[in-house]
């Protein structure tokens, strides 16, 4: 609690997001203004209202809205926690274990490239037309990305690390307890916090193929295809707060189980 | 410290150490033998590559010979041991430990009390910064934690493997002090591998020389003289230093 004050309590990196936010809210009034100007569009005056208008319908839709954010929240949170739990150990074990490594790299390089959303009908097959193949695609998606990650991570953990925790005698279990997780943790969190990104994108598709009773894909689907872009722009903004929370939340993480990295010669 | 360590001697027979297979094979060396007695501080010199670490790491259990037999207290070394410690060059420390956590580690991974880190800390003078990260210490204070996480489990043999290679001259000076007060107080088995040929001297009561491919002991010299820390300025410090130079040459 005590770090977690320290780190929001920054001025300084409060300032920083301030001044982003004050951007972010200039240059969307901008091209809000210019877009009807530019476009012979009748619809363009519409498609991008500006950010008071936005913002407005935004407090106004709140307790609507509340609930959509839970629910994709929700669903990030679970399928964040089940690809941790697959693929960090996973990309770990390869990557240390050198034969293992010769052994199911072609596998990965080979199944990595596949868009993952095209097992979206088998997933629907397998885990029903509700929550399970939603989270389980995003789970998938989310996996592939940690797993390579973590791979990479500990296949390049100094030796002498190893020849240090070895020579107390370390163990196998310990080894991986007490090196190869904790020197590729800066790795891992870098590569969920990046993979947050796509998370969103299967996470607005997942809720669009077929409609969840909640969630935010579903509320900018519904509303876009009776035109209400005002409730569309809603949406976005409220998926943009999820996701800025979600790297709030990361960057926070790293900075409490990677103290290390910050301090010192590391800075 | 405390308690009296438990000495051991040290004896090579016929050990061979190659790495590769048939046109690729590289020996090391070859039917080394050696002998070290219990309580005698040893360094090894010679050039890259002449297996020097390799020796080190074959007497901390972390490596099998090709070839022959090592025996440590009368028993052959075949896994890492409690009571041998490697001191690795910039100390060895974890990054993302602690220097309590640091220092404890070799206990906490054998399940014993870390109350010996504690007071191997005190007595290197480094408890202050205990909840610091060797991020945050200097090259001699990283050394120190190095040091009382080697002895925080009473070791009987000290191997180093170019312990102070990275420091410069003031801190190097300082600690082989500290490592030469530690070694007349213990009187631990010692193991130091250098190329720095001053340090080999001040430390080290006999210097093997490692030279050829495969590495064989092209000299040894006898260097009874260590006692106290400022022999370092002796004639006879200087006499065996050129010594030594002259066996390398």
């Amino acid at each position: 609690m005590k770090q977690l004050l320290h780190y929001l309590g920054s001025l300084k990196r409060l300032f920083h997001y301030l001044v982003s936010v004050g951007v972010l809210l200039g240059l969307w009034w901008l091209v809000s203004t210019i877009l009807p100007i530019w476009f012979d569009n009748p619809l363009a005056k519409f498609i991008l209202p500006p950010p008071d208008q936005v913002i407005a319908k935004f407090i106004d839709e709140l307790p609507k809205l509340w609930d959509h954010f839970i629910a994709s929240g929700l669903r990030i949170i679970l399928s964040l926690t089940l690809s941790m739990a697959i693929a960090v150990p996973a990309g770990l074990i390869i990557g240390f274990e050198s034969t293992l490594n010769r052994m199911l790299s072609p596998l990965i390089y080979l199944t990595y490239p596949v868009p993952k959303v095209v097992f979206m009908p088998i997933l629907f097959v397998l885990f029903g037309i509700e929550d399970g193949s939603r989270i389980a695609l995003l789970t998938l998606v989310l996996s592939f990305q940690i797993l390579l990650s973590a791979r990479d991570a500990a296949q390049s953990i100094g030796s002498q690390h190893v020849l240090s925790a070895k020579s107390v005698g370390a163990d196998r279990f310990q080894l991986y307890w007490h090196v190869v997780f904790p020197a590729s943790l800066p790795a891992i969190l870098t590569a969920a916090r990046i993979s947050i990104g796509l998370a969103f994108a299967t996470l607005f598709l997942a809720e669009s193929f077929v409609k969840p009773n909640f969630g935010l894909g579903a509320y900018i689907v519904e509303r876009y295809s009776v035109n209400g872009y005002l409730w569309v722009t809603v949406g976005i903004l409220a998926m943009g707060m999820l996701g800025f929370l979600f790297y709030i939340v990361l960057d926070w993480i790293e900075h409490w189980l990677c103290r290390w990295r910050f301090r010192g010669d590391n800075k | 410290m405390t308690q009296t360590p438990q000495a051991g001697y040290i004896q090579f027979q016929d050990v061979s150490l190659a790495y590769g297979r048939g046109s690729d094979q590289t020996v090391v060396f070859e039917k080394l033998n050696l002998f070290v007695d219990a309580g005698e501080s040893v360094a090894i010199v010679g050039p890259s590559g002449c297996g020097k670490t390799s020796i080190l790491h074959i007497l901390s259990g972390l490596l099998k010979p090709t070839d022959g037999e090592v025996m440590f207290n009368d028993e052959p070394v075949i896994r890492p041991r409690r009571d041998v410690a490697l001191m690795l060059q910039d100390a060895g420390l974890l990054p993302w430990k602690t220097v309590w956590q640091n220092a404890i580690l070799g206990l906490q991974l054998a399940g014993l009390s870390a109350a010996p880190a504690k007071e191997r800390l005190a007595e290197l003078g480094i408890s202050e910064f205990s909840n610091r990260y060797p991020s945050e210490l200097s090259g001699g204070q990283r050394q120190r934690v190095g040091i009382a996480r080697a002895l925080a489990t009473d070791p009987s043999l000290m191997l180093m493997d170019e312990p102070l290679a990275s420091l410069d001259t003031f801190t190097k000076e300082h600690i082989q002090n500290l490592f030469l007060e530690l070694w007349l107080k213990r009187k631990h088995t010692q193991i130091l591998v250098t190329h720095d040929l001053e340090e080999a001297v001040f430390l080290s009561q006999r210097i093997i020389v490692l030279f050829g491919k495969p590495s064989q002991i092209q000299a040894e010299i006898k260097n009874p003289h260590i006692v106290k820390p400022d022999w370092r300025n002796s004639d006879a410090f200087y006499e065996k230093v050129i010594e030594l130079r002259k066996a390398l040459a």
